[in-house]
């Protein structure tokens, strides 16, 4: 259900929802008298039940998440004839946190993340049913061993963002001092800017590696989601899951996953056929999905795919020409693209109706973080996404260039190479210049230009040559300087208005500079040309 | 008013729908699910009435008589309220369409309502689309 839909039910559903938690806190209450009261027990799992339909019917999911491990633990209890004991604790934490939520959606704040008390309840519930096995092996264990040391805790995620802040001082003290040491040419100084230097980077990689999640915290959400999707439109999905174990920075899970969610639900609603339909076409009827993760350098690869119907090639292509989009003698990979310019959401298309729809998102969230995202696909057989993302956002290495007096920075993963073009070499075409190299007219944006200044003709300027996947595009500036790490920040809203930045940060003396953002660049030119002269 | 008048005119007999939930939020999806524009469904060709129990559902049915019934399994008075008031409609009207609109993973209550009749079986949470779809197949 769309979420302006839902939004109209949010007041019926707090208002109701409130008083389930009311009511679970006086059954708890009475349940802690009274264990064995099967009536109260049987009241509160079906409090819990309505919740989580409530909840998920609103699409708040850590809410839904929550009550279904509510349900699960009460399950436990049922069948396996239990007392409730210390459960009851666990519990009462669990209604707090709901209450909790319910004041997040009041607020109209984010969904908080539930997995502390279902984490909880996980335990509570593999407490009960091994205890029995355990109490004699723990025991001598604890003869042998006395207390059991810590070998991991848990750590609030905004404390490693403040950690992450730290080091970013550290850094831009570093870069002063290393201003300081360029001036005194001291040998010592020389030798000990070098170990803090050292030190700082091994300091700042720990961190880093703090703030990795794996992968397959997003992946195995989709375990249950794919079937629950399967079992509503009567189809048989099987969901593969390989390298859960990959590393991504959590900034960019938050960024993906839910772009994940809408390739996943896409694979499910528009992909997979039903099983009769796939029993006619020799296919299993049981359809699979497969989500994999891995690491290629400083990226992390991730590919979904199903054996579907595939995307139609043919209205795709139809649908491109007519909107003039590609040519007549457009490349496979060209025609498929066209899914991510919103275009099938056009009636005409009906048997992929519905894939486009947002997929155009999509592709902008994954560029907005410096990744990449294609698409394959072959009739009957199926649709694959591949999709690229740097494996961490906060810090990365940047060149350092000056336009107009000012300093931007552009991220080091997108730079081809830097030339410097002579005035003469620039070739200008009506709408748009370009130089020539290796053959190929690469167009060029003339920064200066487009931060407000006239067309500045010196007669060798620096141009740096940035790449998007084949594409290529040169960015003339004023000056070349130095390459240093920096630390990503947001941008303050009002400055991303203007799209050509992706971020800031702060160097050692001080200044606040501009990060480039390659993707918006890239989508600004008009047409980009290929042509081999 | 000439329209409306117009389409009485017809015929066009207005069809009418008993919602059976005892949560009001979950009445106020389905009934806002069921007049979408994309529905087709006005207030002039579908009458929708509510019942949150087992005594108000058989009041409304003869009130009203109504054509189809969307009836949900757990209540807040039993997990199986559904069960027990679907095999109250069998014996007292045996021809009554009845759609059940429960949780996920109800299977075992889903089979035992399955042999006491029922047209159809929708999940909450649901997809207004395929609710419009069902209820007009059998509308």
């Amino acid at each position: 259900m769309k979420e302006e839909d839902l939004n109209k039910h949010k007041e019926a559903f707090l208002n109701e929802a409130q008083g389930y938690v009311n009511k679970m806190n006086a059954i708890l209450i009475e349940l802690e008298k009274t264990p064995g009261n099967v009536d109260q027990f049987h009241e509160l799992y079906r409090a819990v039940h309505t919740l989580k339909s409530m909840s998920a019917t609103m699409q708040y999911i850590e809410f839904s998440k929550l009550c279904h491990a509510i349900e699960d633990l009460l399950e436990t209890i049922k069948t396996k004839k239990m007392k409730l004991g210390k459960c009851i604790d666990v519990l009462f934490e669990c209604i707090d946190f709901i209450k909790m939520l319910l004041g997040n959606i009041e607020a109209g704040k984010e969904e908080e993340n539930a997995s502390v008390p279902i984490k909880k309840i996980f335990v509570c519930i593999n407490e009960k049913l091994t205890k029995k096995k355990q109490i004699f092996t723990q025991e001598t264990a604890r003869l042998h061993a006395g207390i059991e040391k810590v070998k991991s805790i848990e750590v609030k995620a905004n404390k490693l963002d403040a950690l992450l802040n730290l080091v970013e001082e550290l850094l831009i003290n570093k870069m002063k001092l290393e201003g300081i040491e360029d001036s005194l040419q001291n040998a010592e100084l020389t030798s000990t800017v070098q170990t803090i230097g050292r030190v700082i980077s091994e300091l700042q990689y720990h961190i880093m590696q703090i703030r990795m999640v794996q992968i397959g915290f997003v992946f195995n959400q989709f375990l249950r989601m794919s079937r629950d999707l399967a079992k509503q439109q009567d189809k048989l999905v099987v969901l593969n899951i390989r390298g859960a174990d990959i590393g991504l920075d959590r900034s960019i899970v938050d960024e993906i996953s839910e772009s994940l969610v809408h390739l996943v639900r896409n694979a499910i609603d528009h992909g997979l056929e039903p099983p009769d339909v796939r029993e006619k076409l020799n296919k299993p009827a049981q359809g699979e999905i497969k989500l994999s993760a891995s690491r290629i350098k400083d990226f992390v690869h991730i590919e979904i795919s199903d054996d579907g119907q595939g995307v139609d090639y043919n209205a795709l292509k139809k649908q491109g020409l007519q909107n003039k989009l590609i040519t007549e003698n457009a490349t496979l990979d060209e025609i498929h693209n066209l899914i991510f310019s919103g275009l099938s959401t056009s009636k005409s298309i009906t048997s992929v109706s519905g894939r486009g729809l947002g997929l155009d998102i999509v592709k902008q969230k994954i560029e907005s973080i410096g990744g990449t995202i294609r698409v394959h696909s072959s009739p009957n057989k199926g649709t694959t996404f591949s999709i690229e993302v740097p494996h961490t956002l906060a810090v990365v290495k940047a060149l350092f260039v000056k336009v107009r007096q000012r300093i931007y920075a552009i991220p080091v993963a997108n730079i081809e190479r830097v030339v410097i073009s002579e005035q003469d070499t620039i070739k200008n075409t009506i709408d748009q210049e370009a130089i020539i190299l290796e053959n190929q007219e690469v167009p060029i944006i003339r920064l200066q230009k487009l931060f407000g200044g006239k067309n500045a003709i010196s007669i060798k300027q620096p141009t740096v040559i940035v790449r998007r996947e084949e594409e290529k595009l040169g960015l003339t500036v004023d000056e070349l300087m130095t390459t240093e790490e920096v630390v990503i920040k947001p941008l303050n809203p009002y400055i991303n208005e203007s799209k050509h930045f992706s971020g800031s940060a702060m160097i050692g003396s001080g200044e606040i500079v501009l990060i480039l953002d390659i993707a918006q660049l890239f989508s600004m030119q008009p047409v980009v040309k290929r042509n081999v002269i | 008013m000439y329209e409306r008048k117009n389409e009485c005119g017809k015929g066009a007999k207005m069809k009418k729908l008993l919602i059976v939930d005892d949560s009001p939020f979950f009445r106020g999806i389905v009934k806002d699910a069921l007049f979408k524009p994309e529905s087709g469904f006005t207030e002039d060709t579908l009458k929708v009435v509510e019942a949150k129990n087992k005594e108000t559902t058989f009041s409304q049915i003869d009130a009203h008589n109504p054509d189809l019934v969307i009836l949900d399994v757990v209540m807040e008075d039993s997990e199986r309220a559904g069960v027990e008031i679907l095999k109250e409609i069998r014996k007292l009207h045996p021809a009554l369409k009845v759609i059940i609109l429960s949780s996920v993973g109800q299977t075992d209550i889903v089979k035992e309502c399955e042999e006491y009749g029922i047209i159809e079986y929708l999940e909450k949470p649901f997809e207004p689309e395929k609710l419009i779809t069902v209820v007009k197949k059998y509308l």
